[in-house]
């Protein structure tokens, strides 16, 4: 057979992994490897981007022979890429001038926080829809450019470009120093805050702002109109599809109508809701977005509250306090106890993401009494990724007009069934693991397959989701009102703890 | 060996533990007495079998792996094995005499399903109770006219047979139940195997009867070879991980 399979590469906060999926959209075959998290500095987290593209290089051989699939069977390859991390490179020989600044670094605080008072917070508003803030690659390539010794000359000459993950990973896979492509999609350029979120196209007036030469920028390009093929790895197999992580989870669980949406619980958490062919300006604090552009189509837009901590709160549980041997484990302790003993974590360790956005805030565990156990906290930690869920779901609810009606979930936390129960729970509404978990490659693969004509539509596509487990609320009203308000309440005491 | 021992409430009897593990009944007794002396067994006065100090509460054998670790580890496989077989997937972890259910992936057969999740069935009416019973050693006590519960004209109520059932099961890697607790519904399982061999749970697909079955009798033959497979890929990740 021929032409059977899709492959997806999921280039992930913590690893990389790579997919193949069959038409009906089942798993075939999986391979995985974690690359090393640098934390040089207190809040900066950077990787390896040289580790990452050899990552790839691993897992996608690794995944075809698990399968005894040969690159010939490949219709089409997705690639789908941890958000806003930022590489900028040398085109002469592939060689980073840094290493990779992540996500979760918030090393341009400083930066962004003159911004914020400067004349210009508006405008970025205005144009790209997200109000300043470190978690946004533009900011970045700006340090960098100021950091970096002669940068800012290689840049003007041409000889540094700047690159999400996935542009320097499609970069390396066309080629590289040798006539590589230097591309991007709409989604990863509509969290730089340099793109015009209306227009698609970098905004000049936020990159004169920032002072970044456009040198050194990616052509922005649909989701599925790269129109070019890998040169190595997968020789001759069309790159079909390139969008963020979290806009792949979105079309993984095929949420294409308005008012679909997803939760991805992974070491963030990062509910998307799509909202149609027109932005939504946030006055909520939520984050316009591209949900993904489709050939020949106008784009269709989502929005998005990111939560900055969920499985890295459990992973600070195993590894910083060493309560637990491993994550999943948090819930044989957390069930150890019927509730929370009116214990609450609220883990703002970077400040607290959407929909507070509070910089200023930092980590707190309140309601210590002696009863209170690691039982307790283990629980006050799983429910904390829950209400931080709440609360981005009422921010969702007030700023579309769209009610949430259930929520698709996805990542590594729905494993946790404790933490799903207890969502359903506090949301009041039902909640739903698809039968494919991995819906960040199953989003990237779709697309793809899109792309190449290996599935037909989006009707075909919808006809894959099969439901594998769901949770119904069962919590009182009464309980879910009181608890809420103690919640508010311990969020409140975190406010303002950092002096920043 | 101790694994076995603590598997059955009642205790195990010398011949039965060197026939289970495959020793002459010397070395088993050398060893049960190594394991008397440190205190690790102990031997009944009255039936001369052996059981773990503490009766037949620390018997649980979930000790074994944490359910909420082998479930996450589990999810990729028993999601892909759902949606080839298209039929519901569970795991489950032996809790003395019964199956308990940490995990449960619905069928994608688009019928409505609830989430069955901590409870118990009888082991030796299911597919998955039936592996946990053969690899772990388990072996209904034969004397005493001791017979099992029925639950449906199918179900093996005589402990003989049932042994010779695990034997059987040992031997071909997997285990069948067909409407053995309800009338209508077969379900096929398989071992999930813990780095150095040890049946730390088992993997099952269960379904309408006549779709797991179409003989009535037989399981369909790819089935039982995904629940297999499915159980190695399982076990294999646990290596991976361990
Ligand atoms: N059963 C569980 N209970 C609680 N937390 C869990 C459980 N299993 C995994 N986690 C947490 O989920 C996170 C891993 O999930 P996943 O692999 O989806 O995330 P990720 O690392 O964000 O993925 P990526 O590398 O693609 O960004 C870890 O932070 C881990 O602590």
């Amino acid at each position: 057979m021929t032409d059977s399979l899709v492959a997806a590469i999921d280039q992930g906060t913590t690893s990389t992994r790579c997919l193949l999926f069959d038409r009906a959209g089942r798993m075939v075959s999986m391979a995985q490897t974690e690359h090393r998290q640098h934390y040089p500095r207190p809040g900066w987290v950077e990787h390896d981007a040289i580790e990452v593209w050899r990552n790839v290089q691993r897992v996608v051989p690794r995944a075809l022979r698990q399968s005894g699939a040969t690159p010939s069977q490949v219709a089409a390859l997705g690639l789908a890429n941890q958000r806003e991390t930022t590489v900028v490179w040398d085109p002469r020989d592939g060689t980073p001038y840094a290493r990779a600044i992540t996500w979760q670094d918030t090393r341009t605080s400083a930066l962004v926080a003159a911004l914020r008072r400067g004349p210009h917070a508006e405008t970025f508003r205005r144009v790209s829809g997200l109000s300043p803030a470190p978690y946004f690659a533009g900011p970045r390539v700006r340090w960098l450019l100021d950091n970096v010794p002669g940068l800012r000359d290689r840049a003007e000459e041409g000889n540094a470009l700047f690159g999400t993950m996935d542009s320097w990973l499609v970069w390396n896979l066309t080629g590289g120093p040798d006539g590589g492509l230097h591309v991007t999609d709409v989604t990863n350029a509509s969290r730089t805050m340099l793109m015009d979120l209306r227009t698609l196209t970098w905004a000049p007036e936020l990159l004169a702002t920032l002072d970044i030469p456009p040198a050194m920028l990616p052509e922005i390009r649909g989701n599925a109109d790269l129109g070019t093929s890998c040169r190595t790895l997968l020789p001759g197999v069309e790159i079909g599809a390139v969008l963020g992580d979290q806009q792949a989870a979105l079309f993984g669980q095929t949420c294409f109508d308005a008012g679909e949406a997803k939760c991805t619980y992974g070491t963030g958490a990062f509910l998307l809701m799509n909202v149609g062919q027109h932005v939504v300006d946030s006055a909520e604090g939520l984050l316009p977005t591209v949900a993904y552009q489709l050939p020949g189509e106008v784009a269709t837009y989502a929005v998005e509250g990111s939560i900055a901590m969920a499985g890295s709160l459990v992973q600070w549980l195993r590894d910083s306090l060493q309560m637990i041997d491993s994550a999943p484990e948090i819930e044989t302790l957390a069930r150890s106890v019927p509730d929370n003993g009116g214990c609450y974590v609220v883990p703002a360790f970077s400040g607290l993401f959407a929909p507070r956005w509070r910089p200023d805030a930092r980590g707190v565990i309140v309601g210590l009494t002696s009863y209170v156990d690691k039982g307790h906290v283990a629980r006050a930690v799983l429910e904390a990724t829950a209400w931080q869920t709440r609360d981005v779901v009422d921010a969702v609810n007030r700023g579309s007009g769209l009610g949430l009606r259930r929520l698709k979930v996805d990542g590594g936390m729905t494993s946790n069934y404790l933490l799903m129960q207890c969502l359903a729970d506090v949301l009041d509404v039902p909640v739903e693991r698809p039968m494919v978990t991995e819906t960040v490659s199953l989003g990237a693969a779709y697309l793809a397959g899109l792309a190449v004509g290996f599935w037909a539509d989006l009707q075909d596509l919808r006809k894959n989701w099969h439901l594998a487990a769901r949770w119904e609320p069962e919590m009182s009203a009464a309980r879910r009102a009181r608890e809420q308000v103690e919640w508010g309440r311990a969020v409140e005491r975190a406010y303002g703890w950092s002096p920043e | 060996m101790l694994r076995m021992v603590g598997a059955v409430p009642h205790g195990l009897a010398l011949q039965e533990i060197a026939d289970s593990l495959g020793l002459a009944k010397s070395t088993a007794h050398g060893i049960l007495a190594t394991l008397k002396h440190v205190g690790m067994v102990e031997q009944d006065r009255r039936t001369g079998r052996y059981r773990l100090p503490g009766g037949p509460a620390s018997s649980r054998l979930t000790g074994e792996i944490d359910p909420h670790l082998l479930r996450s580890y589990a999810m990729n496989w028993t999601d892909s094995l759902a949606a080839h077989a298209g039929e519901a997937v569970l795991i489950g972890v032996l809790a003395d005499t019964d199956v308990e259910v940490v995990h449960h992936v619905f069928s994608p057969d688009g019928t409505r399903q609830r989430l069955v999740f901590g409870k118990r069935f009888p082991a030796h009416a299911t597919a998955l109770g039936k592996v946990l019973l053969a690899f772990a050693g388990w072996r209904v006590p034969r004397e005493g006219g001791h017979w099992l519960p029925r639950y449906t004209s199918r179900t093996v109520v005589d402990p003989e047979q049932l042994h010779r059932e695990s034997l059987d099961i040992r031997a071909r890697g997997h285990a069948v139940a067909v409407g053995e607790l309800q009338p209508d519904i077969a379900s096929v399982a398989a071992p999930v195997r813990a780095p150095g061999g040890i049946c730390v749970g088992a993997v099952a697909a269960a379904g309408p009867l006549d779709r797991v079955c179409p003989d009535g009798r037989r399981p369909r033959a790819d089935l039982v070879e995904q629940v297999v497979a499915t159980g190695h890929a399982v076990s294999g990740q646990l290596e991976r991980e361990a």
